[in-house]
């Protein structure tokens, strides 16, 4: 048997640096890299425009990844899941993932100010290097949502003050 | 290493699929799981290739790099993709190839009429997820499309 390994996650708002994060935890031996972005703009081209879109298609796309992940961690890797922890919902969702393969879960948390996130965010539109372009009224509209770890929930969190 | 199994509607693909992946630690890729839950609701009336081809190809271009990077790890891949065509088949003998995988296809080779007899029985129960209702038309437009794998496609040990 292979022994247990890790669920990592990382909650934090648009370009935070969930993405820098996760590629650099992606670099750990035995680790496979799941990005949500990557998938749902392969899967769903031109799909989602509102947020709307979005929850309706997240959804669906985690309905078909649980499954799957559960089966790589239970194969004995650890997987960086850069899908946004940013609801209860969704990290209900992934406490089960790592619940049902038997496995503990860590909780990036980055939680770096707006105006860092805002800054980030325009350079990688203008870049054109991110799979989805986010408008400043996008931000505002996703970072209403925004729902962080309560202690009660349980996470072991590493915790994160800046961008990475 | 990669498992392909390959065989008509019917032929116990899935089910295969899971108990092969258990025994030998792996992961499988159910395409008609993926084409439910992912696209499911946006299913037309009218089913044609034209809408269904693509998006089984947007599945696969997201399986590919999943299953190359558990390869990388050792952990095998069994692909529940129909595998019904020989094209589709030698389509990933070159990504095995091209890859350095070892590759290993299963063929469940089972008369028309069991197979019908287990569809009708699925039918009836299409309340389990995962599975897809298959008419008989759509049924006999599938045995139309199955190509059986040739002994020389099949070098290692056939099931």
């Amino acid at each position: 048997m292979p022994s247990p390994t890790t669920l990592h996650l990382l909650c934090g708002k648009i370009a935070a640096g969930k993405s820098t994060l996760a590629a650099r935890l992606a670099r750990a031996e035995r680790t496979v890299l799941v990005a949500e972005d990557h998938w749902l703009s392969t899967l769903y081209p031109d799909a989602i425009v509102t947020l709307e879109d979005y929850r309706e298609r997240s959804a669906r796309l985690e309905g078909m990844m649980a499954p799957h992940l559960a089966s790589v961690l239970r194969a004995g890797a650890a997987v960086v899941l850069d899908f946004h922890m940013n609801t209860r919902d969704r990290r209900d969702w992934a406490k089960d993932i790592a619940r049902e393969a038997g496995v503990d879960a860590v909780l990036h948390w980055l939680d770096p100010p707006d105006a860092v996130c805002r800054a980030r965010l325009r350079a990688r539109n203008a870049a054109g290097t991110h799979a989805y372009e986010v408008s400043d009224a996008m931000f505002d509209r996703f970072t209403a949502h925004y729902d962080p770890p309560d202690p009660s929930e349980g996470w072991t969190i590493e915790r994160y003050d800046g961008a990475p | 290493m990669i498992h392909l199994v390959c065989g008509s509607t019917g032929a116990g693909k899935t089910t295969y699929s899971q108990q092969l992946a258990d025994e030998v630690g792996g992961m499988v890729f159910s395409i008609d799981a993926w084409m439910i839950t992912l696209f499911g609701q946006d299913t037309p009336k009218q089913l044609t290739p034209s809408w269904f081809m693509p998006r089984v190809e947007r599945c696969e271009a997201q399986m590919k790099p999943l299953v190359l990077r558990l390869a990388a790890l050792r952990i095998p891949s069994v692909l529940d993709l129909g595998f019904q065509r020989k094209e589709h088949r030698d389509s990933y003998r070159s990504f095995s190839a091209e890859h350095g995988l070892d590759l290993r296809m299963h063929v469940l080779d089972v008369p028309p009429d069991i197979r019908w007899a287990r569809v009708s029985r699925r039918n009836a129960h299409a309340d389990q997820p995962g599975t897809l209702n298959v008419s008989r038309s759509m049924f006999d437009y599938i045995e139309t499309i199955w190509e059986p794998p040739t002994d020389d496609e099949v070098n290692d040990t056939p099931v």
